[in-house]
């Protein structure tokens, strides 16, 4: 089955890094980038209901973007009942124990800090899909 | 600035994109649009004495600084924090903004010229 990775960052740079990464896993992931909130909030909204029954989906989201903040858009997601059972992992350069904290209590999966080297970068998200794709297909 | 810092590690983007010319151009373009919006909403921060967007800025661009070793470009960034904690918008803040300015567009000047 494949999964339906979802990644939601303003910067062009991370969205690359992530696609370089998860290349390995291409038969198994069909990837879809947004760099405006805004535009997966939509996106999601198109979505029939029913897809999110028949099909896996894993969301990666940055924090800190314009208009529409990480935790607000978690916020909305959630709202959602279809989204309730999504796997949400917030991916943020922000160490900060709030940050995270604000994250699990509005229904983040997971909170991941972006390394600084790209290696690392690379083998956390691999990791995270890797994780995630055993669990949702189980 | 007394020690020659880098102010981008070419080899990295090398190593990440194994001859594949077009993700290298992708990359150089987000790298690129990642520095010049930096420049702008920093050099904003500066001139409306905001440390709220000066953080945004800084926050922002954290990743792209780390994972391509924009050395001096860091390095500033991180004296300017020290100075507008210390010392607000005000001593010194003209001297750092000439730098930053300096800084970033020799980035953008060797991505440009990488090409």
């Amino acid at each position: 089955m494949c999964i339906n990775l979802l990644i939601v960052d303003d910067s062009d740079v991370d969205i690359l890094i992530v696609e370089d990464a998860i290349s390995e896993f291409s038969d198994t992931i069909n990837f879809k980038s947004f760099s405006h909130p805004e535009n997966f909030l939509s996106y999601i909204e198109s979505i029939h209901p029913e897809m999110f029954r028949m099909e896996k989906f894993i969301i990666i989201s940055d924090i800190n973007m314009p208009k529409i903040n990480g935790f607000e858009m978690l916020e909305r997601i959630r709202a959602q009942p279809q989204m309730a059972l999504v796997p949400i992992i917030m991916f943020s350069s922000s160490s900060s124990h709030q940050d995270a904290l604000k994250s699990l209590s509005l229904g983040a999966n997971a909170y991941l800090t972006k390394p600084l080297h790209i290696d690392t970068y690379q083998k956390l998200i691999c990791n995270t899909i890797e994780f995630w794709k055993h669990h949702l297909q189980a | 600035m007394d020690k020659n810092f880098k102010n981008i590690d070419f080899k990295k983007i090398e190593d990440m994109v194994e001859d594949d010319l077009d993700f290298r151009n992708q990359l150089l373009d987000a790298i690129q649009a990642a520095v010049e919006e930096l420049r702008s909403t920093y050099i904003r921060g500066i001139e409306e004495k905001s440390l709220p967007t000066i953080k945004q800025a800084r926050h922002k661009i954290k990743p792209t600084l780390g994972l391509f070793d924009l050395e001096k470009l860091a390095i500033i960034i991180g004296n300017g924090k020290r100075l507008m904690l210390e010392k607000g918008f005000d001593e010194g803040i003209e001297a750092h903004k000439n730098e930053f300015l300096e800084a970033a567009n020799d980035v953008l000047k060797e991505v440009k010229n990488y090409r």
